[in-house]
């Protein structure tokens, strides 16, 4: 059978039977979901919502995992992400973010320990796209994040780099972003499993 | 969505906060607000010693600024 050349992924050619159809297309799906790179787990479109919870997402098909967010708040305000177990955010002082901010010549770096990671050391916003890439969120084993950030107010647009720690040995299955303080968020989030 | 209430969205799915649960959420975020000023708030004093500890060694507002 022909294979695709990118991917290698064996397809039937136009001459098999169609007997063996049922095979090809078992053999299609299996060699996709083992050679995909990102799998899309869900994809949250919200509006004027207080918390966007990804609840019983990670589990043992994937170790690491990568939130895309795109959002606007009604308030300038940061992000903020827990780790969930079931429905029940994990909100012990375990969360630890280190990370630089730049806003136009201004730079300030620091590092946090506390309720919940965020990734802004430079200024609040309204509108925010960021990717965090997680690492063993699942394992029992401490989860690592790396963490990149835009946010603006509209008139000024600031950047940060962060890295982030959960200190726990926990297995935890979803995770949680929220506006840190009263507001609300509008958006789309999505969650990726990164395939191994 | 009414401003007075609160909606959580959890896979897709929107349900609203309401009772203990509802002023237990507000004042965690009232809580998350504050040590974020507080945060901002330390950074801004932090840069503030760096710029006073410039300008005694001599050095110029665009000095200054260029390095923070």
């Amino acid at each position: 059978m022909p294979t695709t050349t990118k991917m290698g992924i064996v397809y039937p050619s136009s001459t098999d039977l169609v007997k063996d159809g049922a095979t090809a297309m078992g053999t299609i799906s299996t060699t996709v979901d083992a050679k995909s790179g990102l799998v899309l787990l869900e994809t949250q479109t919200f509006s004027a919502v207080s918390a966007v919870n990804f609840t019983s997402k990670f589990s043992s098909n994937f170790d690491n995992y990568i939130a895309e967010i795109n959002c606007t708040f009604s308030a300038s305000l940061d992000i903020y992400a827990r780790l969930r177990s079931g429905s029940t955010d994990a909100s012990g002082s375990d969360y630890v973010t280190q990370g630089v901010g730049s806003n136009s010549t201004s730079v300030s770096a620091g590092r946090t320990t506390t309720t919940y990671w965020f990734c802004n050391f430079i200024a609040t916003g309204t509108e925010f796209s960021q990717t965090w890439k997680l690492f063993n969120p699942f394992k029992a084993s401490v989860t690592n994040v790396i963490s990149n950030s835009y946010s603006s107010t509209g008139a000024t647009v600031a950047q940060n780099a962060c890295v982030q720690r959960h200190n726990l040995t926990t297995s935890y299955d979803g995770i949680t972003f929220y506006p840190g303080g009263a507001g609300t968020m509008t958006g789309v989030i999505s969650l990726y499993g990164i395939n191994k | 969505m009414a401003k007075d209430k609160i909606y959580i969205q959890d896979n897709n799915e929107i349900t609203e906060l309401t009772g203990k649960e509802k002023d237990d959420f507000i004042a965690e975020r009232k809580t998350d607000e504050l040590e974020s000023k507080a945060r901002f708030n330390e950074l801004d004093s932090q840069k503030a010693l760096k710029v006073s500890a410039y300008k005694k060694l001599g050095l110029t507002e665009e000095e200054i600024n260029a390095i923070l």
